[in-house]
């Protein structure tokens, strides 16, 4: 068609095929490139990259071998970790001045529920009377470990031991080392001898090592010294799991003896499913193992800790409730709220579980290793803590008794006492194991004195060193307290109480006792993969950071409480 | 050095090393596993119950019991170690029971009064603190008697049931009160000792104590036996109140009651004879195989001990009965004689207490019962303390010229005695000792 300026005209059917024309080449270029893609994407499929056990691509989860590390604050933050503080005689001679000790850090909860206390701990290089007490500390346990077993006797020359005071034993061989009282071939003999002896140990029905065992033949026995079986402590268990924590961090060389002393125990009746710690005793009627809850506040949360740094959910365990208070002197002392008329255990309010924590484990959460000494990841545990110390106090300033209470042994009957801060419904209440009320037995118990020093920089606890730090027999090691009421020295000799003061002193040169784990893997968690072994004793897996106890904060007493 | 030097050395270090082990074994202080004595498991009354020790440290006992008997409450070891107290903490008033290891042997403590058993399981009572010329009154809270001196002796069990009737025992030299010792539990301590002496066995406790009804370990299969039936009377005439006299003029005044008592015991044992010696008896049958055997087993035996039994306390029930009227008579010659009417009738009271340890109600109902009691202050004169001995000097001659006639009469039952002859002024005893000896002889054989 021709218009008028002479011009010819495309017809509508021109469009058309031009449309379609568009429309094929678009197909076929499509076409082209899939088919390239297709192409290229077989040609790779036929050189794929390998995925290694283990490695970055394995599907199947390291964990579950447990062949990852534990994950701890340094590891999830990048945060630089703690490091073990070199021997007292290896530090060079401005070591202290160089340390932070967060002199100007306010006092109180961080948005992250760490405490900082208003106290500061000791530090220092020992003086001439802390050694000679260090020394004559240390005696005890030259006077009293069995050559035979290498277990070292609870109570002065009576062969029986337990867990615990095994733990303090421990304590005190770690001090003697790191505070160069011994050297290390002496160290390794006698720690090598321990836990080889502890590895073959009898078990409680094949579980947990007994409460009780003595020292000189190893045998399990009952509290009467004689072959028998009494049960298991989850208590006992804890404390010793925390000093073989300690010696596992700080002696590399050791872990694996460490580990498969560990490795030989039955964790399946001590650890419930909600991270309760239960105890085992036998039925007297019919001799059948009995489980049940054990630990109260201050105890509980200390063993529950020794456990979560092995890698078991003690969740509820570490919780403080249920709690109350009591106000004492103007201070709410928070004692355990399960009544002992319907759970038939007491809740004594002593010092020592507090003391245990600050010195072996700074206040601070199982997988904390890199907060600053200064602030406590357990931030709870160090304002109760700062709580049963002002109470202590208080009474001294309001009384004039020197107050320094703690469970402790006594020489003859009852042997033992509970010499609490509040038990029972009553403040400083001093009861025996069944329940008497002895207040001739009050003391100042020469731990809890030394302890409440180490942790506590203040006027009070200058004077309760100057009661307690000559308080020994030259040749034989410091005594358990003084008593009260003027009647003298607790004319008695335990490693607990030896251990203790050990712990104390190490921890004014070192701080902390506790020090990160520096390796990956452990055996502790690798061990027995290929059985069900791991299965039937509850062998955890190594804690990641969704399994961290929680940080946890309770309301802060903000002025006395008359 | 020679062999003969090293064998003595050997010799002397073997010595030396057991003496230290003697020496540690027997340590009060020093916790040992051989010092239990006592099974917390059989319970001391009804109501206790044995409990778990909160044990933290490597020794210790592993369980005590506890419990709540005549107003006390009470903890007790393994060893024998205990407190009684009326608080439940166990604060206050304590007696506190510790034990010599490895024995049966167990004193109490309260202050400076120290309670302890001898070998015939009398309570002997000692007092640190008292002094010559020091004096002990028994007060109730509102008024107080004075306890005689022979409450240092082994107690006779009018005194011991004066001393577990509660109250205060108080050392006074002069006016001065040197001590004030609460005897809450005093009872309930005694009762434990001689508990522990029988090795926790039921029938030395007093007839009102609340045994178990059933106790572990089979014992209730053996209370049963003719033993303990016997033992569990012994204890009955020594410390309960309920069936003896507190006091022999007491015992005067309630003589019938007193023979009451001793005929229906030879009523019981006459029972239990006939009961032994016939072996299909109703008591057999009802006992059981098991207690039938524990009868019928020693029944030989016990028939003679009951035969000699029964003859004892026949002869004693003649002489209480005579010995009480020789008494009264004796009384009413005293009143005619001695006191006469010059002393006045406080007087006369006041003498029959400190002669004959009666308290001052039973000493005014014998005087108001002679007859003879008068008020006429004119005729009465102040007793001369001579006087006091020549009286009892004749009632002690009097008494054991009586006994020494009833004591031939009874030879042939085979009971010791002795002649007029062969007494002298050493054999004299009081008529209170003379009585217990008299109850604790028929009874304890």
């Amino acid at each position: 068609m021709i218009n008028r300026h002479g011009k010819t005209r495309k017809s509508a059917g021109f469009s058309l095929f031009l449309i379609g024309f568009v429309l094929v080449a678009l197909v076929v270029l499509l076409y082209g490139v899939g088919s390239s893609a297709r192409a290229l994407v077989l040609a790779q499929a036929e050189d794929p990259i390998p995925i290694f056990a283990g490695g970055d691509r394995d599907k199947l989860p390291a964990l579950m071998r447990g062949n990852i590390p534990a994950a701890t604050t340094s590891r999830e933050d990048g945060s630089a970790q703690r490091q073990k503080p070199p021997r007292m005689c290896e530090m060079e001679s401005d070591y202290f001045e160089k340390l932070d000790r967060g002199l100007n850090v306010k006092a109180g909860y961080t948005l992250r529920n760490e405490y900082v206390r208003k106290y500061r701990d000791r530090r220092g290089f020992l003086t001439e009377r802390e050694m000679t007490a260090a020394k004559t500390a240390w005696l005890y346990f030259e006077n009293f470990t069995q050559e035979t077993t290498g277990l070292a006797n609870s109570v002065g020359n009576y062969p029986s031991t337990t867990l615990w005071d095994t733990a303090s034993y421990m304590a005190g061989l770690v001090s003697a080392y790191e505070l160069c009282l011994i050297e290390k071939p002496e160290f390794d003999r006698r720690i090598t001898l321990l836990l080889t002896t502890i590895k073959g140990l009898e078990l409680f029905r094949k579980e947990l090592p007994n409460k009780v065992y003595h020292t000189k033949t190893g045998a399990k026995v009952d509290y009467t010294n004689k072959p028998g079986e009494i049960g298991f402590s989850a208590l006992d268990i804890g404390r010793f799991l925390v000093w073989m924590r300690i010696i596992k961090n700080r002696y590399p060389y050791l872990a694996n003896t460490v580990d498969s002393v560990l490795l030989k125990w039955d964790f399946s009746n001590a650890v419930s499913d909600e991270g309760l710690l239960y105890g085992a005793f036998v039925d007297k009627e019919s001799g059948e193992t009995v489980y049940s809850q054990e630990g109260r506040l201050g105890y509980e949360e200390y063993a529950a800790k020794g456990f979560a740094l092995w890698g078991f959910k003690t969740l509820l365990a570490h919780r403080a409730e249920p709690f109350l208070t009591a106000s004492i002197f103007g201070v709410q002392v928070p004692y355990d709220g399960r009544d002992p008329r319907i759970f038939h255990s007491q809740n004594y309010v002593v010092t020592e579980s507090y003391l245990q924590d600050g010195l072996e484990l700074g206040f601070d959460l199982p997988h904390d290793d890199s907060t600053p000494e200064f602030v406590h990841s357990d931030g709870w545990r160090a304002e109760f803590a700062d709580r049963i110390y002002e109470v202590q106090e208080n009474r001294w300033r309001r009384t004039g008794f020197m107050t320094a209470r703690s469970e402790h042994n006594v020489k003859g009957p009852p042997y033992f006492t509970y010499d609490t801060i509040f038990s029972d419904g009553y403040p400083w209440n001093t009861v025996t194991p069944r329940g008497d009320y002895v207040p001739d037995h009050a003391a100042v118990a020469a731990k809890a004195a030394l302890g409440l020093w180490a942790l506590w920089e203040t006027e009070y606890t200058d004077v309760l060193y100057e009661a307690i730090i000559e308080l020994f027999e030259p040749e034989t090691g410091m005594f358990e307290g003084l008593y009260e009421r003027g009647q003298g020295r607790v004319e008695i000799f335990t490693a607990n109480n030896n251990g203790i003061i050990l712990t104390s002193l190490l921890h004014k040169v070192q701080g902390t006792i506790l020090t990160p784990y520096t390796g990956d893997t452990e055996v502790w968690y690798t061990a027995y993969r290929d059985q069900d072994i791991r299965v039937r004793r509850n062998y955890p897996d190594p804690p990641q950071k969704d399994d961290w106890l929680p940080a946890l904060r309770h309301s802060i007493q903000e002025k006395a409480d008359f | 050095m020679t062999i003969k030097h090293f064998s003595g050395l050997s010799i002397l270090s073997i010595y030396l090393f057991s003496s230290s082990l003697t020496s540690a074994q027997t340590d009060p202080n020093t916790f040992t596993p051989d010092n239990a004595i006592l099974d917390t498991s059989i319970s001391f009354a009804i109501g206790a119950q044995e409990a778990q020790q909160s044990l933290r440290s490597s020794f210790g006992w592993a369980t005590f019991q506890e419990g709540l008997v005549e107003g006390v409450y009470f903890r007790f070891d393994p060893d024998g170690y205990a407190r009684f107290s009326p608080s439940p903490r166990l604060d206050t008033n304590v007696f506190e029971v510790t034990c010599t290891p490895r024995t049966f042997s167990c004193t109490g403590q309260k202050g400076s009064m120290v309670l302890s058993t001898n070998a015939k399981n009398k309570i002997l009572v000692s007092l640190a603190e008292l002094q010559d010329g020091d004096r002990l009154f028994v007060s109730d809270g509102t008024q107080e008697i004075e306890a005689p001196a022979r409450i240092l002796e082994p107690l006779i069990p009018q005194l011991e049931a004066l001393l577990s009737a509660g109250g205060d025992l108080i050392i006074k030299r002069g006016e001065t009160v040197i001590e004030t010792i609460s005897l809450t539990g005093f009872s309930s301590v005694v009762a434990y000792l001689r508990w522990v002496a029988a090795r926790q066995d039921y029938s030395v406790l007093p007839r009102d104590w609340p045994i178990p009804n059933a106790s572990p370990n089979g014992q209730a299969a053996t209370i049963a036996s003719p033993t303990n039936w016997r033992n569990q009377n012994q204890p009955l005439i020594v410390v309960d109140q309920s069936t003896i006299a507190p006091l022999p003029t007491v015992a005067i005044s309630k003589n019938d009651e007193g023979i009451e008592k001793v005929q229906d015991e030879l009523q019981e044992i006459r029972e239990l004879l006939s009961q032994t010696s016939n072996p299909v008896s109703k008591v057999d049958m009802e006992l059981g195989q098991t207690d039938n055997k524990s009868l019928s087993d020693p029944a030989a035996e016990n028939l003679v001990q009951l035969s000699l039994r029964i003859s004892k306390i026949e002869n004693t029930l003649s002489e209480i009965s005579s010995k009480f009227s020789d008494f009264e008579t004796s009384l009413s010659s005293i009143n005619n004689n001695g006191l006469n009417t010059h002393e006045t009738h406080e007087q006369k009271i006041a003498f029959l207490v400190d002669a004959f340890e009666i308290d001052s109600d039973t000493a005014d109902m014998i005087l108001q019962s002679d007859g003879s009691n008068t008020h006429d202050e004119a005729q009465k004169i102040k007793p001369d303390p001579s006087n006091h001995d020549d009286v009892l000097t004749q009632i002690f001659d009097q008494l054991d010229m009586d006994r020494d006639v009833d004591s031939v009469a009874t030879t042939d039952l085979q009971v010791e005695t002795q002649t007029s002859s062969n007494l002298n002024s050493q054999d004299y005893q009081s008529l209170t000792k003379y009585f217990a000896s008299v109850f604790d002889s028929s009874l304890s054989n």
